[in-house]
């Protein structure tokens, strides 16, 4: 397997889990796959943050506001590993109670990933509704 | 297995990256007057190459790139840049980003009221050949993506 492919088995297997679990109001997972190290930087469907300690509040913040996630689909447009960093480009097709309602919804999302002592780690992204 | 990447390397990368932004920032100004020329210039002509901006659905391929970088500015008359909010910036040999927030303002299409203008943006850029090249834009507006005339700020 090459490191493309390794790296799309990740994407599509522990980072699509952490999302669900976020979803379901667990952001143990999603902050794992997180980078430790600065910058990490989010512009989200609702909040933007930077730095280490405004990402662990957005996430204990997004947490609380999800559950019930009956369906994520991650659903790429283009994805590039190039050295020792990685993105993502497409959309997320959710389906999960969002401060107790029921609701289903796709996000435009780019991810950017860092290689960081040999695993990959997210150090962005950028979370948007679609146009209509 | 990826290879050890030199100090240098990473100089180098971040000189070609640095210019690269300022290029994008410069070219924004005719952008914002209606040529989309000079900014289609910097994205990369690689199939890989994509864009994600308010006014429809994403681009993928230089042709498609090329058309939502004219429909954009087609947009647009008479404007200008009125500053960039940097929340920051990454490079390594082989990929740089750009998180920022682009102020400008333009008169839309049918419009003579000149209309202040925000965006949250994502770039992400690579080396190809002797330069460093767009190949993902990200972009949205402040509140919810609408067409051109909604990313007029509140």
């Amino acid at each position: 397997m090459n490191q493309r492919d390794e790296f799309m088995t990740w994407v599509h297997t522990v980072v699509v889990d952490a999302e669900v679990a976020l979803h379901n109001g667990d952001a143990a997972p999603r902050r794992a796959i997180w980078s430790r190290n600065d910058p990490v930087t989010v512009l989200g469907a609702r909040w933007n943050v930077s730095g280490q300690a405004e990402l662990d509040e957005l996430f204990a913040r997004l947490a609380d506001s999800f559950s019930e996630c009956s369906s994520y689909e991650l659903e790429l447009l283009e994805a590039e590993v190039l050295g020792d960093a990685a993105y993502t480009a497409g959309f997320e097709h959710i389906s999960a109670s969002v401060d107790g309602e029921p609701r289903s919804y796709t996000l435009r999302v780019t991810h950017i990933y860092r290689r960081e002592e040999g695993q990959w780690k997210v150090a962005h992204r950028h979370g948007s509704v679609p146009p209509a | 297995m990826t290879r050890q990447v030199t100090a240098e390397e990473v100089t180098v990368s971040a000189t070609g990256f640095d210019g690269a932004v300022h290029a994008f920032r410069e070219a924004l100004e005719p952008y914002l007057k209606g040529d989309p020329k000079p900014v289609t210039q910097l994205f990369s002509r690689r199939d890989d190459v994509t864009l994600a901006n308010p006014l429809g659905p994403p681009r993928v391929g230089p042709a498609e790139v090329d058309m939502g970088i004219a429909e954009g500015a087609s947009y647009l008359r008479d404007g200008s840049i009125r500053g960039f909010e940097e929340v920051c910036r990454y490079v390594t040999a082989d990929l740089g980003y750009l998180v920022q927030i682009e102020r400008t303002q333009a008169r839309l299409s049918g419009s003579e009221i000149m209309s202040p203008l925000a965006l949250r943006v994502t770039m992400i850029f690579r080396p190809e050949e002797d330069t460093w090249k767009i190949v993902h834009r990200h972009a949205d507006p402040i509140t919810t993506p609408r067409p051109a005339s909604t990313a007029i700020e509140a």
